[in-house]
């Protein structure tokens, strides 16, 4: 009986290891623009014009882009 | 945007398409990105830019078109497409192409990256096979640099829209004394 006990018992203590462990590693995610300014300098009136902007993921867990929002 | 989540380490662009007016104002717009880092916060992507009216006195450039216009989709297929760049100052100009969208198109490139006082220089794009028959509305960014004058200049690229921006006014033609 006492076996079982103390056999649960590290049994516990592992799981319970591990899931910190998973925790610890698991982490926060980082955004980062590293040009988040763009100038496009002179744009014919009336024309349309576009600009890509990098974003980069330099944390530890997966980053989600929630929206993007004029203003 | 072509993610909206990425892994670690991964990265995607965001990409933000502006109109600009019928005028020659400075202009800015910024638009917030909202992540689920919440230890950075809200990141703020922005930008500015000028109207350029046709003709304009302050840019000692001309371009010609001022938009490259691919045509609707589903006519004859255009793949390739040509600017002209004249450089009006009495400077030589030193041409640098400075962006243009990731992955878009197969070619982008100028004649020469350097245009002497009075004379004119070609922006030429040539479109991707996958990228020839979509709507899309792109630009190319330009920068120009002389001696005492610098310039950034954006050339709108089309293809499926409408374009709002006023067709050059053609030149006047001087008749010869005694010509009718």
């Amino acid at each position: 009986m006492k076996r079982a006990v103390f056999f649960f018992g590290v049994m516990m203590l592992l799981t319970l290891g591990l899931i910190f462990l998973y925790e610890a590693q698991a982490g926060e995610p980082k955004v980062l623009i590293p040009d988040p300014k763009w100038d496009f300098g002179f744009i014919p009136a009336g024309g349309v014009v576009s600009h890509h902007y990098l974003i980069k993921n330099l944390g530890t867990d997966t980053l989600k882009i929630q929206s993007v929002r004029p203003g | 945007m072509t993610k909206t989540e990425l892994a670690v380490g991964d990265s995607t662009w965001i990409e933000l398409i502006y109109t600009m007016g019928q005028h020659s104002r400075k202009t800015s717009k910024r638009a917030t990105v909202t992540t689920n880092d919440t230890t950075t916060g809200n990141v703020i992507i922005s930008f500015s830019g000028e109207g350029w009216l046709d003709p304009d006195t302050t840019v000692m450039l001309d371009l010609n078109p001022r938009v490259l216009d691919f045509g609707p989709v589903g006519k004859k297929r255009r793949t390739k497409l040509e600017a002209e760049i004249k450089n009006l100052s009495d400077d030589k100009m030193e041409l640098s192409i400075i962006d243009f969208p990731p992955d878009f198109f197969e070619e982008v490139k100028l004649s020469k990256d350097k245009i002497k006082p009075n004379k004119t220089e070609k922006l030429k794009v040539r479109l991707k096979r996958e990228t020839e028959d979509q709507r899309f509305q792109k630009s190319i960014t330009i920068e120009a640099k002389g001696d005492s004058l610098a310039y950034r200049f954006t050339v709108p690229v089309q293809k499926g829209f409408e374009s709002k921006v006023a067709k050059k006014t053609p030149k006047p033609v001087e008749k010869k004394p005694g010509e009718k």
